[in-house]
């Protein structure tokens, strides 16, 4: 029988960012990173921010940086909703630290009118993109 | 017969307006380009975010217990109002686009037996409706400058917070959907309450068991808000890229009808020119010959 794969779908308001036919779909849950192979059963998730990497025929992925959505499986269908979502290539660097930078400094000023939420969303959300960045330059470097 | 000078004015006052509407034709496709980019690349995920709420609220197997969602037991309330939400332009000079969505508007409220209140949103629904006997009760203007998610939330928190007041048991949206520069149609889509009656509209298999985290509790209010929020934003930018895709056909047409009004005019000044030469002609010989 043929190798059944998931149709993935990964959609952000401004504009879909992939559709692919992928083997797996590695995505982080409400409750931690989840990974999700055709035949899953139907699931509806919040996503936190982190790593989406969609692994196609051949090993070869796609790797996403996402902030904050849903994700919704139903018939090996794989539909994924984020409000932020970027391509690894895309990801600003750059912009990143600054974020981090900012939000450390909010935080470390245990100020009464600083929404702390917020801030550590801000900082977590920095903290992953740098992270992701670092994962696949040293996944690329290794491999040539 | 005009004179020579008049047509000649007017062929001047024609060419001008064709600058006009020439210089409008370009300005709305360099518009319309970019609000239909925009309007095309959400709609995967908004179509998609509300197949999967639909999905949930199917899928759930107890009734929902949120304001914003109608149970299918309970009977519609008699004698309370309905809000209607109309999106219109805030100018003019784009087509039949807003008298349609008027016309589409006004005949859906006549099948409707209640009554309604209007929330004009656009300068020209505005004045539609101050001239109707409808109360108009809140009036607003440029939503459709820059339409942005964070002011489409603004927008229906706004009206959640009227819907959960009481006042209304329902709450509807106008809109002119985009279909392309050519095609907008005109559309009334149900806001609130989110009905357990319509399950699995926009859904592929009715019910599915699905496994839900955090949990079913949880999330449905926010999705529900979401769904909302994505809905008014969806509107707006259909809103407007239908107002630059419209403005842009009726600027091009008028351009071109600019132009075959120069040519009859053209073609007018010349035979009165050759009208005159001739006469003048004839006079002069008449005159040489009685010599």
């Amino acid at each position: 029988m043929a190798q059944q794969l998931l149709k993935v779908e990964v959609l952000s308001p401004e504009k879909p960012l992939a559709k692919v036919d992928a083997v797996s779909v590695l995505l982080p849950g409400a409750y931690g990173y989840m990974e999700i192979l055709p035949r899953h059963a139907p699931l509806i998730s919040e996503l936190d921010c982190g790593h989406l990497k969609l692994t196609t025929t051949g090993n070869e992925s796609s790797d996403f940086f996402i902030a904050g959505g849903y994700v919704e499986v139903t018939n090996n269908i794989v539909r994924v909703l984020v409000d932020v979502g970027e391509s690894v290539q895309d990801i600003d660097s750059a912009r990143a630290e600054a974020a981090l930078v900012r939000a450390s400094k909010l935080l470390s000023k245990h100020q009464v009118d600083v929404d702390l939420a917020r801030a550590h969303y801000a900082k977590k959300r920095a903290e992953e993109r740098l992270a992701l960045v670092k994962l696949i330059a040293a996944h690329s470097g290794r491999s040539h | 017969m005009a004179n020579q000078r008049d047509i000649k004015r007017r062929i001047g006052i024609v060419a001008n307006t064709q600058k006009i509407t020439k210089a409008m034709k370009l300005v709305a496709a360099a518009k319309f380009a970019k609000a239909s980019y925009a309007v095309t690349s959400s709609r995967p995920y908004s179509e998609s975010f509300n197949a999967m709420v639909l999905n949930l609220v199917a899928s759930s197997s107890t009734e929902i217990k949120s304001p914003l969602v109608k149970s299918s037991s309970s009977d519609q309330a008699e004698g309370k109002k309905s809000l209607l939400v109309l999106l219109s332009t805030d100018r003019g000079l784009c087509g039949g686009l807003n008298s349609n969505l008027f016309k589409h508007v006004q005949s859906w409220m006549n099948e409707q037996n209640q009554q309604m209140d209007i929330y004009a949103w656009g300068r020209k629904a505005n004045s539609w409706a101050s001239k109707r006997n409808n109360s108009v009760v809140d009036r607003k203007e440029k939503l459709l400058d820059q339409p942005s998610y964070a002011s489409a939330k603004v927008l229906v928190d706004q009206i959640i917070e009227v819907y959960k007041s009481g006042e209304y048991d329902s709450v509807y949206l106008a809109y002119n959907k985009f279909i392309n520069a050519l095609t907008q149609t005109p559309q009334v889509t149900p806001m609130l309450p989110l009905s357990m009656g319509d399950l699995g509209e926009g859904g592929s298999d009715g019910k599915t068991d699905y496994i839900v985290e955090p949990s079913f509790a949880d999330m449905i209010d926010t999705l529900i808000m979401r769904r909302l929020y994505m809905m008014l934003f969806q509107a707006m930018l259909e809103g407007t890229a239908s107002e630059h895709g419209s403005r842009m056909t009726a600027m091009d047409s008028a351009t071109s009808n600019a132009d075959e009004v120069r040519k009859k005019l053209t073609l007018q000044y010349n035979r009165a020119r050759q009208a005159a030469i001739t006469t003048e002609l004839t006079e002069i010989i008449s005159g040489a010959e009685a010599l």
